[in-house]
């Protein structure tokens, strides 16, 4: 076995993120550029992009639809999600609990464009059969971006229910309380990390999902990563750098508040002491 | 039967899965604040039983009267009772205040009383300084004794305990042993505690029974069990090592009468007899003088330990070959045999325990 120094490991840790964080200052940068056309340097600095976010019409609807639709499906797959986990952890199912874990992450393994072409062409000759539109509809985009999020939350779930206590619902129903009221009283609220981490991992997901949406969303209402890529078809400009810096901040202080309220703090992760 | 009208009655319990007889007419009665301990090896049925009584598991038959009501078909949480776990279960987003008084809602217990039962606990357990921490800033022990207080705080009819000692350290399992003996006394609880520890079950129960393969092989006081254990397994369990089948004993004895002792039997049925190690000595044979009074027998001593306040011998019978004895000597009494030295195993006939190999099934 080769020994990596720790020196070695954190010059290479440091490195990757350069990769990964470098583009976003220029775009930081680009999105408070002067002209519509990005030249370097620019000729002057100019906030009007964020100013007048709502003028490109395209991309501001398709940054409302996103939110929305974000939240929904985040709520949605987080429940779906939490509920599985807790079956397969309490179940008498426990000898199948590997398989149907891996049923459930089955889709991570098929190509997302794949599953939304195959998602477009069944119903809409399903929808041919029963008369009545289903692809365009914003019911089948928002099952779609739940059937995307859920292997996520799932997972998450999965790790936090596999970490839980069970005699914790014993205790709570011995002292008193019933069923469903040890469910929202005890076994939740122990899952509340693994709740704020799964629906905010969805939520990200799903808002920034470009492949499953192509394919489903309807013409003339579109999701802003959908929207982007239209509007970048014809030209590449600040007000696109701007949409793009305004998606960052908002998965940004998503993760800040969720930070603080949820407190995902010392004492909380450290649990029970066996 | 107004004598245990408030306290538990467990009447003929029995469970099964699928063709595995795990629990097979459990019965057992205990008065109101008295403890009784379930004693016995893993697989003994004692958790089994412990479920079936708290209402996690269902029993195939059989009756449990709490007071005089039958709590079998009972949800767990309208039975009037509460568990400690053995990893005592906290809830690990609440604090210690809020863990302690969790149970005393359902329970409608008015406000000014709850709070004066909390304060009480909280002294008791000697934890009232801990209420704003989190379980998971607690050690071991003070998160039992939080399992603790939050179990009694609702002074439920029946308190239940499931090896609650084991995750502790042993210096620390004998002062909360101590600790929870003498609340359970002070309060007067009732509460059925189930271990496989026999020194802790001695200590801490009025009651012990013990279990063996899904059925109480003997039940009885601790005293009762230690002095007059009935078969070779509770025998076992209660430091009786040395047990030999009678027609082996009677074979190889060079010196004492057997007739005294198997005449003492009530059934005739024992097929063994037991004695402690403290209970033997080892003798040159040169100075042993025999006496129908005292059973003895040719022994190798085959290893000597020294423990301090005593020396224990391993030997071996001459003539039973791959039986193993043990001999416990005070150290001030003790002869220096070493191992390889002949000698012969001495034990009084009024020290001998006849035993049976199973227990007789009513």
């Amino acid at each position: 076995m080769m020994t990596t120094s720790p020196r070695l490991t954190t010059t290479l840790t440091f490195v990757v993120l350069a990769i990964a964080l470098v583009p976003v200052p220029v775009l930081i940068w680009t999105s408070v550029f002067g002209q519509t056309y990005l030249t370097v340097p620019p000729e002057s600095y100019s906030l009007e992009w964020y100013l007048n976010l709502d003028r490109q019409r395209q991309l501001f609807d398709g940054l409302l639809l996103s939110l929305g639709l974000a939240v929904v499906a985040a709520v949605i797959s987080t429940c779906i999600g939490t509920a599985t986990a807790i079956a397969i952890r309490k179940s008498a199912i426990k000898k199948n609990a590997a398989g149907l874990e891996s049923l459930m992450t089955l889709p991570l393994t098929i190509p997302t464009i794949v599953s939304s072409m195959a998602l477009f062409i069944t119903m809409t000759s399903l929808g041919r059969m029963l008369n009545m539109p289903i692809t365009g509809t914003f019911g089948l985009l928002l099952a779609a971006h739940v059937v995307v999020t859920l292997p996520w939350t799932f997972r998450i779930m999965s790790a936090g229910a596999h970490g839980l206590n069970m005699d914790i619902e014993r205790a709570s129903l011995d002292l008193g309380y019933s069923r469903a009221a040890t469910f929202f009283k005890v076994t939740l609220p122990s899952l509340r990390s693994s709740l704020g981490a799964a629906g905010i991992l969805a939520f990200i997901v799903s808002f920034a999902d470009l492949e499953m949406s192509l394919f489903l969303v309807a013409p003339g209402s579109t999701t802003l990563p959908v929207a982007m890529v239209q509007y970048a078809e014809t030209r590449v400009d600040p007000a696109l750098s701007a949409f793009a810096v305004v998606q960052l901040l908002i998965v940004m202080l998503l993760i800040v508040v969720a930070n603080s309220v949820l407190g995902f703090s010392k004492k909380f992760a450290g649990g029970i002491k066996g | 039967m107004s004598d245990s009208a408030q306290g538990l009655r467990v009447e003929s319990l029995s469970k099964s899965f699928g063709s595995n007889r795990i629990l097979e007419n459990i019965s057992f009665d205990l008065p109101k604040g008295s403890l009784l301990s379930l004693l016995g090896p893993s697989g003994c049925g004692k958790s089994t039983t412990l479920n079936i009584l708290a209402g996690f598991m269902s029993s195939d038959s059989g009756r449990i009267l709490l007071g005089d009501t039958d709590i079998i078909p009972l949800p767990p949480n309208k039975r009037d009772l509460s568990l400690v776990f053995q990893n005592y279960a906290l809830f690990p987003h609440m604090t210690v205040k809020k863990n302690v008084l969790y149970g005393l809602k359902p329970r409608r217990v008015p406000l000014d009383a709850a709070a004066k039962r909390y304060r009480t606990v909280m002294d008791l357990l000697n934890i009232a300084h801990l209420e704003d921490r989190h379980p998971g800033q607690l050690s071991g022990g003070q998160q039992q004794r939080v399992a603790l207080a939050r179990a009694i705080v609702v002074e439920p009819s029946l308190l239940l305990l499931d090896e609650p000692l084991s995750n502790l350290d042993a210096a620390l399992r004998r002062e909360v042993r101590t600790h929870i003996r003498s609340l359970q006394q002070e309060l007067s609880q009732t509460a059925v505690f189930v271990t496989h520890d026999q020194e802790e079950a001695l200590s801490i129960s009025d009651v012990i029974a013990v279990l063996n393969q899904g059925h109480v092989e003997q039940i009885g006081s601790p005293e009762q069990l230690w002095r007059e254990p009935e078969t070779v397994f509770v025998a076992r369990f209660m430091g009786v090592e040395n047990i030999l089948p009678i027609a082996d004993v009677g074979s190889i004895a060079i010196s004492g009468s057997l007739e005294a002792i198997t005449s003492r039997s009530a059934t005739g049925d024992e097929q063994f007899v037991g004695f402690r190690p403290i209970h033997a000595e080892l003798a040159e044979h040169e100075e042993f003088a025999p006496s129908d009074e005292r059973i003895a027998i040719n022994v190798d001593v085959s290893a000597r330990s020294y423990l301090g306040r005593s020396v224990e011998y391993v030997c071996s019978p001459n003539q039973l070959a791959g039986q193993e004895m043990k001999v416990e000597v005070p150290a001030d009494r003790d002869r220096g045999f070493v191992r390889g030295d002949q000698a012969v195993l001495v034990v009084h006939r009024s020290n001998v325990r006849l035993l049976l190999a199973e227990p007789v099934r009513s």
